[in-house]
């Protein structure tokens, strides 16, 4: 049956995903909830949060709250907070009941940014999407506001942006300073990391670069309207292993003078092979993964995504399956590479490697999340 | 990457002086910040207390997440379900189809099946009016051998009548079906950890002649079904009260509520309601009073003037806890707490007047994010009092930790000695969720 | 105890009807319970003299539920009618089916319905069943029947079969059943003849029929009912005769 899970693990949703992007930004997100929802996120979701003052707070909303509608306490109680934190900018993200009740995040963005003077955005998640969605909404309305339109870009080439990197996908094992490296390595210019490791003026210089490296799918949307607003195309895939990061150095240069989009991480063996190896996990990496495994050791490879994609990004074989039950016949034999809380679903024949991810087991094996960039696998 | 902010913020909606302070609220209500301190049990760690049971929760995945991810952690996924609510049943308003069909097909897959099942619905479900107790009774029909009760993760409703937390207590013993009451047996009510064996109060019922029966010592469902033969409840943590008072009227037992209050005279009080109950003798209050005061002044010798802070997690009555100590000479400066209960508002009054000076602070202000976490040589009693501080030096326990009495108080003091003397790392203790439940917690 | 709810299309005169009904119901000796389940709260406002009473609603707000009493939450109007207003949001905002739920359910908890132990309960209930709460009014320990007010408009028509079929639909549940139909006339072309055929079509029988009277009007103007402002006119006999056709198809529903 759809919806149910005997055992199964969910992944983080939409409201996490909002934090997790805006994190290191100086801003200060809101979650719009009863309860909890900030403490699952921080406590699961946020590997940042005992060391870091990045300001996520709850509105704590009531009954009466939802039932009367109006949003008078929640822009008071931002604007009190703002006027105390002063943030570099507000977002204001939505769960269940606001979603039931209509809420209009765009009109109380509206009303705290006039009345306290920084920016706010506001953002409709309703916990019921993954974390790709709630990070690729905030990313995107994040450019939308804070990427300076007034520059323009001088002819070069080479000077890359990295899009979708959050904890969620990448853990805090340095992922993000090796992908910075390895794209120096090859020749490339990184300008900004959206958004780990970077500054807010940096980002706000994304709209000078010849080419936008996307490495989730929480970076697509802003990679889209990083390309319909500077014209910079995107390539879409991890630097995993050492061959498929080769290819991916040669995308990136291609891309940065052709103008054209790629996404290598669809990139799979298409002689029509039965997949020896099924990769779960978010579409990006595992489909960069699947890549890398194919362009290294030659064996098939297909992916199994239980989350948001685009079709141009999932490779010949590749499938999508989120609920339990769409899941056990793919995971019945053969090797599986996926997150350990998969392993109790796998059939009797399977052969497990775990890779595990935050965006699904959170923390439980946070100290086992490989580094896999520009590696031999 | 964003550090910690050089400036000191202004840190003045963060403390206030017990002298200044008003009742029950102290602080100005308004966003809330959530501390990494996650001992305390949450609905999930609760509910696993009831043995060859299975939890089902019907939420958002948003929601989910954190109970599977809580049940994982404490080992206990084999006994944790889930039914993700989507957009599409909120429109089409098929969520009693869903919870009823849902729950079905969990259940037909568990290899074996459990002898209860506590479903748990959400704030949707309340907003949505949905006819659950329809859902119940359906379930029912189609499974006569379990027994359902229902259990709630509905934060929104938490100002409209019972706590969440006070909620899962009392629906923890809606499955306890009657039975003959045997007048040998006492029951510890809604507390999430074992009680220290060796206070007054389970040695007062031991020798009785009784058996004391608490849930979280309960090995088996018909062990915990035996708790229904037991003539006497007693509540020892005021979020298990109005369960206890419930469970009471339901299966017309006694009802005592005896929480640990860290004060001679209330401890005399409730072991003297105590002994009425069990028709015996309290124990003799003076020699145990002098021990408790022994252990204190020891405690005290070995801390010195080091400023002790406690935290409302810690112990349910933090206020009559600072009394006591500043009563034994201990130096304590801070209280963590979000608000005053009404059983801490004598010791409050006593605070007020003989120790103004006595700093309060907020745990969930949003000026907290930025408290500057550096009193590194405050013993701490509490996880959050821990994590505000930035001390290494903490007792680490929640939700009263199981004490109780006069022995409660000397085990205390032992627990505090050997904080100071044993130095161990905030991050590393405090971030497990439910401190002290079975599965302990894999990280 | 005799529990109905009165559903319809907005503006078709539900609570003018179900006020007078009540009205009437107290004049024949009758302990009445008039729940307005509405958050415009205007139901019982004829039995109270025109004014619109505090609601469930407005005083879990001032108050919390902790500190509301029974008495706070009803109104005593004309021929000792208990009055009650659910309320609600202002349009646009909130959840007014939960305001419903919310308000019912508290009532419930400070046991309205033992203490003051009405003979009939009438829900007056918001034009259309939009979502769950507004179906709360006629399940298990709430209303046992339910009847529709419409009048021969082509909309009134449509929202009145609609929520018949919501009836039908709640019919294995043990829901209310559907008791009737109740016409209020708007002189439309063949109106009798429409509003049989909706009878005929949800299986249900048309129990009482209202005609148009400025009388009706006259009485709202002075913030009452016709029963009691004009209680020889042909108007109340009406009611008189509407109350004892829903009473008689309540009655037997509890037989």
């Amino acid at each position: 049956m759809k919806q149910t899970s005997r055992i199964i693990s969910t992944y983080a949703a939409d409201i996490s995903g909002v934090p997790s992007a805006l994190f290191e930004l100086g801003g200060m997100t809101v979650m719009h909830d009863a309860s909890g929802c900030n403490s699952t996120y921080n406590t699961h979701d946020e590997p940042r949060w005992y060391d870091h003052d990045s300001m996520v707070f709850l509105s704590g909303m009531t009954e009466m709250d939802a039932i009367m509608g109006g949003d008078d306490k929640l822009i008071h109680d931002v604007c009190a907070a703002a006027n105390e934190l002063h943030p570099r900018f507000i977002a204001i993200a939505g769960t269940p009941i606001p979603m039931m009740i209509g809420t209009d995040f765009d009109a109380v963005a509206r009303v705290i940014e006039e009345r306290t003077g920084i920016p706010c955005l506001g953002l409709k998640t309703n916990s019921m999407h993954s974390y790709l969605s709630g990070a690729g909404m905030a990313f995107t309305a994040y450019a939308k506001r804070f990427v300076d339109r007034t520059l323009s870009r001088q002819a070069g080439s080479g000077r890359v942006n990295v899009l979708g990197l959050t904890p969620l996908d990448f853990s805090v094992n340095g992922s993000n300073e090796s992908i910075r490296q390895l794209l120096q390595r090859g020749g490339l210019t990184p300008l900004s990391s959206w958004a780990m490791g970077s500054s807010p003026d940096e980002l706000a210089r994304s709209g000078l670069a010849d080419v936008n490296l996307v490495v989730s799918y929480a970076g697509l949307s802003a990679a889209k309207y990083l390309k319909r607003t500077f014209g910079a195309p995107y390539v879409v895939g991890v630097p995993i292993g050492k061959e498929f990061s080769g290819v991916l150095i040669n995308a990136l240069h291609k891309a940065s003078k052709t103008g054209e989009c790629s996404a290598p991480c669809a990139l799979r063996r298409a002689d029509g092979a039965a997949p020896q190896i099924s990769i779960v996990g978010e579409s990006v990496y595992s489909g960069s993964l699947a890549a890398a495994i194919e362009a290294q050791t030659g064996l098939s490879c297909r992916v199994i995504c239980p989350l948001e994609t685009e079709k141009a990004l999932m490779g010949f074989g590749d499938c999508l399956a989120s609920d339990e039950d769409e899941l056990i016949p793919l995971l019945y034999s053969g090797i599986v590479v996926a997150d350990p809380l998969y392993k109790p679903i796998c059939g009797g024949l399977t052969r497990f490697y775990e890779l595990p991810s935050e965006a699904f087991s959170g923390r439980i094996y946070r100290k086992s999340i490989p580094n896999l960039i520009g590696k031999r696998l | 990457m964003l550090k910690r902010l050089g400036e000191k913020p202004d840190l003045t909606q963060t403390t206030v002086s017990v002298g200044e302070a008003s009742y029950p609220a102290p602080f100005e209500t308004g966003l809330e910040y959530a501390a990494p301190a996650r001992g305390v049990w949450n609905i999930v760690h609760t509910g696993m207390l009831v043995p060859e049971s299975h939890e089902i929760f019907i939420c958002a995945a948003g929601c989910l997440r954190g109970v599977v991810l809580t049940a994982a952690e404490m080992g206990a996924a084999e006994r944790f379900s889930t039914v993700a609510i989507r957009e599409n049943n909120v429109l089409d308003g098929d969520m009693e189809e869903l919870m009823i069909e849902g729950v079905t097909d969990i259940l037909n897959k568990l290899q074996r099946t459990p002898r209860a099942v506590l479903v748990y619905t959400s704030c949707i479900h309340h907003f949505m009016s949905c006819d659950v107790t329809r859902c119940y009774a359906e379930l029912r029909r189609r499974f006569p051998n379990v027994d359902f009760t229902d259990c709630y993760m509905d934060p929104i409703m938490r100002k409209s009548g019972l706590t969440p937390d006070q909620t899962m207590r009392s629906r923890l013993y809606s499955l306890l079906k009657p039975a003959p009451v045997d007048g040998m047996s006492v029951n510890i009510i809604g507390s999430d950890l074992q009680t220290y064996p060796d206070c007054e109060l389970v040695q007062m019922v031991q020798q009785s002649g009784r058996t004391l029966r608490e849930i979280t010592a309960c090995k088996s469902y018909d062990e915990y079904q035996l708790m229904a033969t037991s003539y006497l409840n007693i509540a020892m943590y005021p979020a298990a009260k109005a369960g206890c008072e419930a469970l009471c009227e339901r299966l017309a037992h006694r009802c005592l509520y005896l929480p640990f209050i860290p004060d001679y005279d209330d401890i005399d009080r409730e072991l003297e309601l105590l002994a009425a109950a069990l028709e015996t003798n309290p124990p003799d209050a003076s020699a145990l009073r002098a021990l408790a005061d022994e252990s204190l002044f020891k405690a005290r010798a070995i801390v010195g003037d080091a400023p002790v802070a406690i935290d409302y997690t810690a112990l349910s009555h933090p206020m009559e806890l600072a009394r006591l100590l500043i009563n034994h000479g201990f130096n304590v400066t801070d209280l963590f707490l979000d608000s005053i209960s009404t059983a801490d508002r004598d010791a409050f009054l006593w605070l007020k007047r003989n120790y103004p000076s006595l700093r309060l602070h907020p745990t969930i202000h949003p000026e907290m994010r930025v408290y500057p976490r550096d009193e590194r040589n405050t013993l701490a009693i509490g996880q959050k009092a821990a994590y505000f501080c930035g001390t290494c030096r903490f007792v680490n326990i929640v939700e009263d930790g199981g004490l109780h009495g006069y022995m409660g108080i000397i085990r205390l003091a032992e627990l505090i000695t050997d904080a100071f003397e044993n130095p161990k790392d905030a991050k590393i203790e405090i971030q497990p969720k439910g401190l002290g439940c079975a599965g302990g917690c894999c990280l | 105890m005799i529990q109905f709810a009165v559903y319809g299309k907005g503006g078709i005169g539900k609570s003018t009807t179900v006020s007078n009904i009540s009205a009437a119901l107290a004049d024949a000796g009758l302990k009445v319970m008039q729940i307005g389940c509405d958050p415009k709260a205007d139901s019982t406002s004829s039995l109270l003299g025109g004014r619109r009473a505090v609601t469930v609603i407005d005083l879990i707000q001032d108050r919390g539920r902790d500190s509301i009493e029974l008495e706070d939450m009803v109104n005593i109007g004309y021929g000792g009618v208990v009055c009650v207003e659910a309320g609600g949001p202002t349009p646009g905002l909130g959840c007014a089916g939960r305001a419903i739920t919310a308000a019912l359910e508290l009532l419930h908890d400070k046991g309205a319905y033992e203490k003051l132990a009405p003979d009939v309960i009438i829900y007056d209930v918001l034009g259309d069943v939009v979502c769950g709460g507004f179906s709360v009014p006629m399940r298990k320990g709430y209303a046992g029947t339910v009847f529709i007010v419409t009048s021969g408009e082509n909309m009134s028509i449509h929202a009145a079969a609609n929520i018949a079929v919501a009836v039908e639909n709640f019919k294995n549940r043990g829901y209310a059943r559907l008791g009737g139909i109740i016409l209020n006339r708007r002189n439309v072309k063949n109106e009798q003849e429409k509003v049989l055929e909706l009878a005929n079509d949800v299986s249900t029988v048309l129990v009482g029929t209202l005609d148009r009277s400025e009388v009706v009007q006259d009485a709202e103007e002075l913030g009452k009912t016709v029963i009691e402002a004009f209680p020889k006119s042909d108007m109340a006999e009406q009611y008189r005769g509407l109350m004892r056709s829903v009473m008689k198809a309540c009655e037997s529903e509890v037989d």
